[in-house]
């Protein structure tokens, strides 16, 4: 009786091709992920800029309208399953809560970026996703000062 | 031979998935645009001189058209920005519609597939008094 399984005979040539082909799906896995890991922290940081700058802009108090956006803005992030640790949420410029001003949010959001083999870094890392936000505080709501006129 | 093509099938579907979210964010944005620039307009449009005249509250499309193209101009959008259409639907109704163009990331490497879409959203915003 012959054992069976013994030897390379009848072997397929260029199985080893297999395991590289695996390593090429891990790494292109990978980088699919990171990709997308930016795209959904830029999901994230858009919501916070809008959500910041909507709460100031419809904000009564301008002494608290600042704080109250930037919570706004970190809630936003948590809300999108992301850790607020990591986002600044700021005004851009300075943020007055006048008739007509123009007030602009950035939130920004730190992903670690992966280092892979062949493809090697993405450049600078990590990655900073960043979104701006802006709007006008409304020329003629009440409770806040300045002049409908200096809008036009 | 089909373990290779079973690696690019799935890197082409994980390539294609990333791109239709690329897609959906700029979606997003364009429509969080439109809105917030619909919700400015429906104000700051005010036409202030027929108010004085007649007393009716009546938006001044010139104006609308005018500040909503510099609002969506010194947007984050405004590199992709296709076109904008301001137009005052009522005395105190204005919509804004903005084309905002995406571009692939990972399909641009495939042979024949293009090289981005582009996106419409549309808001309509009515001043209110309250």
């Amino acid at each position: 009786m012959t054992a069976r399984c013994r030897g390379d005979a009848g072997q397929v040539g260029g199985i080893e091709a297999l395991p590289f082909g695996l390593l090429i799906f891990v790494v292109g896995s990978l980088l699919i992920a990171n990709a997308w890991a930016v795209v959904d922290a830029k999901f994230a940081t858009d919501a916070a800029a809008r959500q910041a700058v909507r709460t100031f802009v419809e904000g009564d108090d301008p002494d608290l309208a600042l704080a109250d956006a930037r919570a706004a803005g970190l809630d936003a992030v948590e809300a999108h399953g992301r850790d607020p640790g990591r986002a600044v949420v700021r005004p851009v410029g300075e943020a007055t809560l006048e008739r007509c001003s123009r007030v602009t949010f950035e939130a920004e959001y730190e992903v670690p970026a992966l280092s892979l083999p062949f493809i090697g870094g993405y450049g600078r890392a990590p990655f900073r996703v960043r979104s701006a936000h802006s709007e006008l505080v409304d020329p003629f709501r009440s409770g806040v000062p300045g002049e409908a006129e200096a809008c036009v | 031979m089909l373990m290779p093509a079973g690696v690019l099938v799935v890197l082409l579907l994980g390539a294609i998935a990333f791109d239709m979210s690329l897609v959906f964010l700029r979606q997003r944005q364009a429509s969080s645009l439109a809105t917030d620039v619909a919700n400015d307009l429906a104000t700051a449009a005010f036409d202030e001189g027929a108010f004085r005249r007649d007393g009716a509250f009546q938006l001044d499309p010139t104006r609308a058209a005018e500040l909503g193209t510099d609002l969506v101009a010194v947007s984050d959008l405004s590199d992709l920005i296709v076109d904008v259409e301001v137009a005052v639907v009522g005395p105190d109704e204005v919509t804004v519609r903005v084309v905002v163009r995406v571009d692939y990331v990972f399909a641009r490497a495939v042979p024949g597939a293009s090289d981005g879409t582009t996106v419409t959203a549309a808001a309509t915003a009515i001043a209110s008094p309250g």
